[in-house]
């Protein structure tokens, strides 16, 4: 690789790192609240079935909201991992 | 029974975690009202009811430390945990400093959550019995005041009446309203009430 080339992908390296910072307390925060919304959901879940008063549907229900949220998770760092 | 049972009122503009938030806090039997903005609050509270409140420190239009800071102008002493996705210290000792109970980093344990939320609530309870006392004893008249505290001073109807140049039936009549306004249904609940006003100031 010539210098120039060499030159402009530090640039380029440089301008996404800098972008990245500049969106990380956003990330982290879109990260925290699906964290905090699945720590929730299970902890209810949890103490619904120490009462034995969970049934499948809201299990069900609850299972696919804590799903969507690990998506997301997902989708954030793979983001995160290709820039 | 809901109506006896003490509220967690939640303030986050993320629907999501309002949401999860209420199936937590209602699967230990609290009631759950949540706002996606603090003005939705302060229009639609109460301070007659029991309860905490969690607030997102970031929030549009008027910020959580905003609220905090017109909660504390109103004299209003509902408990008051905030909380954020962001960790920033700065925000948390100021938050602490204009009088929040506690301050949480998201994501919380949902066991740390709940014991900080039942603590919350132990000071509501014990906030609104003393309300409740406050309310009763301001009923009282100049009269009955002075009637209260020579009978807390172990002084009986006769003697009372004598200190106060009045006759035993206005003494009598006295004690009747005196009972009837701190809803103490003997001498020993209205001695504890009073001391606990006595306390309380």
């Amino acid at each position: 690789m010539d210098i120039a080339s060499k030159l402009e992908k530090e640039v380029i390296s440089g301008e996404l790192l800098s972008c990245l910072c500049l969106k990380f307390p956003v990330f982290l925060h879109s990260l925290n609240q699906s964290l905090q919304t699945i720590h929730a959901y299970a902890g209810g879940c949890k103490k619904r079935l120490e009462i034995d008063s969970l049934n499948n549907e809201q299990l069900k229900e609850v299972l696919s909201i804590i799903t969507d949220h690990v998506d997301r998770i997902s989708c954030m760092t793979d983001m995160l991992a290709l820039s | 029974m809901s109506g006896n049972r003490q509220t967690v009122f939640i303030i986050d503009d993320d629907i999501e975690v309002c949401k999860s938030l209420s199936w937590l806090f209602e699967s230990v039997n609290f009631d759950v009202k949540t706002f996606a903005n603090a003005h939705l609050f302060i229009d639609s509270y109460s301070s007659k009811k029991e309860g905490c409140l969690i607030i997102d420190i970031r929030l549009p239009a008027m910020s959580g430390l905003e609220l905090l800071d017109y909660l504390k102008k109103q004299k209003n002493q509902i408990p008051i945990i905030m909380m954020t996705g962001y960790g920033d210290i700065a925000l948390a000792v100021r938050a602490m400093k204009a009088g929040a109970y506690d301050f949480i980093l998201k994501p919380i344990n949902h066991y740390n959550l709940l014991e900080i939320v039942q603590k919350c609530m132990d000071i509501s309870a014990k906030k609104c019995l003393i309300h409740g006392i406050n309310e009763r004893v301001e009923r009282l008249s100049a009269r009955e005041k002075q009637v209260i505290d020579l009978l807390l001073n172990g002084l009986l109807n006769k003697q009372i009446a004598c200190e106060l140049s009045i006759s035993m039936s206005t003494v009598e009549a006295h004690r009747a309203n005196i009972m009837r306004k701190m809803e103490a249904k003997n001498t020993p609940q209205l001695i504890k009430l009073y001391f606990q006003y006595q306390q309380d100031i």
